[in-house]
C-alpha cells in the first residue's frame, strides 16, 4: 500500500512537471520525448490506483469477517434470559402505534385479495370439471350415434360480422 | 388492488368463445332456478311478515296458493332470464359458470326475443336436452331463436392487465415502512 501511495505521489510530480517542462520549451523539442513520458507516468498511476482499490475491498472484507466473529462471540457469551429480563418489553410494545402498523400493512387488502384469488380459483375449477363434463358426454353420445366427425363447436356468427367482445377467439 | 384473473387452464382458454355443451349449461339454468326460487321464497315471508305486523295481532308466514305460487315464480323466472340476457348477455347462473348467450351473428339478445326464448325455456325445461346430442351443442331453444350459448369466463368490461398480474399469480404490495411509535 505505501509503494503505492509513492508511486502515485512520483506520477502526479512527474506529470506536473512535464506540464511545466512543455510550456518552457519549445514544441518541436519536446513533444516526442514528453508524450513518451506522460504515456509511462499515466499507465503507472493506472496500475498503482487499481492496485489501492484491491486492497481497499480486502481490508474491507477482511475488517468486516473479524468484526462478524467478535460481535457473534460476543452474543454467544451473553445470557439472552437475563437480557430480556432487563429489557421492558411492556414500555415497548407500549410505545408502537400498533393501528397505525395495521394500517400500513393494509391486512384487509391482503385478506381481501386472498380471498378472492382463492373464490376465483374454486369457480374456475368448478368451470373446467363442467368443460370436461361436456366434452366427454358429446364424445360418448358421438360415439354412441357412429359420428366420425367430431362437433362443430364454433359459433359461426352466420358467416359475417363477429361481436365487437370476440378477441382472439376469446369473447371478453 | 383491482386486479382480473388470466385463465389458467389450456384448454379452457382454447374453449372459450365455444359453444357450450349440455353440462355447463344445465347447472348454470339449475342455478338460476334454484336463485329465484330463493328470492321468492324470501320474499314472500318478508312480505307476509310485514303484513301481519301491520294487520294482524299474530306473526305467521302464510303460504299463498299453489297455483299462485308457480304462476308467480313463472313470471319472475321469464323476466329474470329475459333480463339478463337482453341486459348482460348471461343471467347470474350463466356468470358463475363462465356461460353467454348472444345472437347467432354475434350481437346481444333483444328484448322481444329474448322474452319469447325465456318464455320457452321457463315453461319447458327439456328444451336444453337437444344440446346432447345435437351436433353443434344447441339446445331446441338456440334453433328456434337462433342464439349460441358460450364459454365466456371473462367479465365483459374488462380492465387492462398489467404485466404483473398475467400469471395469475397474486400480487401483493410490499411497502418499505417504518414502525410509527406513538408519541
Amino acid at each position: 500500500m505505501g509503494v503505492n501511495a509513492s508511486t502515485l505521489v512520483a506520477g502526479e510530480v512527474t506529470a506536473r512537471t512535464v506540464k511545466l517542462t512543455r510550456a518552457v520549451l519549445p514544441a518541436g523539442l519536446a513533444e516526442g520525448p514528453l508524450e513518451a513520458i506522460e504515456r509511462q507516468v499515466g499507465r503507472r498511476q493506472h496500475e498503482a490506483r487499481r492496485s489501492e482499490q484491491q486492497n481497499l475491498d480486502e481490508v474491507t472484507k477482511a475488517a468486516e469477517s473479524v468484526l462478524n466473529r467478535v460481535v457473534v462471540e460476543i452474543v454467544d457469551m451473553l445470557d439472552m434470559e437475563q437480557l430480556i429480563d432487563h429489557v421492558p418489553i411492556n414500555r415497548v410494545v407500549a410505545r408502537v402505534d400498533l393501528p397505525a402498523v395495521i394500517e400500513e400493512i393494509d391486512l384487509s387488502g391482503i385478506v381481501r385479495e386472498g380471498t378472492k384469488g382463492l373464490g376465483g380459483e374454486t369457480l374456475d375449477n368448478a368451470r373446467s370439471g363442467l368443460m370436461a363434463m361436456d366434452q366427454w358426454s358429446a364424445g360418448l353420445i358421438d360415439r354412441i350415434l357412429r359420428r366420425r366427425e367430431p362437433r362443430d363447436l364454433s359459433p359461426d356468427w352466420n358467416g359475417a360480422n363477429q361481436p365487437d367482445a370476440v378477441i382472439s377467439g376469446v369473447l371478453t | 388492488m383491482s386486479r382480473h384473473r388470466d385463465i389458467r387452464s389450456e384448454r379452457a382458454q382454447e374453449l372459450q368463445g365455444l359453444r357450450a355443451g349440455f353440462f355447463s349449461r344445465a347447472v348454470a339454468s339449475g342455478t338460476d332456478v334454484i336463485l329465484v326460487l330463493c328470492v321468492y321464497v324470501g320474499a314472500v315471508v318478508v312480505a307476509s311478515i310485514a303484513w301481519d305486523l301491520f294487520f294482524s295481532n299474530s306473526i305467521s308466514v302464510s303460504a299463498p296458493p299453489h297455483w299462485l305460487n308457480v304462476l308467480i315464480l313463472w313470471i319472475v323466472l321469464v323476466v329474470y332470464l329475459a333480463s339478463g340476457w337482453h341486459f348482460a348477455g348471461r343471467t347470474l347462473g350463466k356468470q358463475m359458470m363462465g356461460l353467454r348467450v348472444v345472437f347467432s351473428n354475434g350481437s346481444r339478445l333483444r328484448f322481444p326475443r329474448a322474452l319469447l326464448r325465456a318464455t320457452l325455456c321457463a315453461t319447458f325445461f327439456p328444451v336444453l336436452l337437444l344440446a346432447i346430442v345435437d351436433r353443434r351443442n344447441r339446445g331446441l331453444e338456440d334453433v328456434i331463436f337462433g342464439t349460441v350459448v358460450s364459454y365466456d369466463w371473462l367479465p365483459e368490461v374488462s380492465e387492462p392487465l398489467t404485466a404483473g398480474q398475467m400469471d395469475g399469480q397474486l400480487e401483493i404490495e410490499v411497502r418499505e415502512m417504518s414502525v410509527p411509535v406513538a408519541r
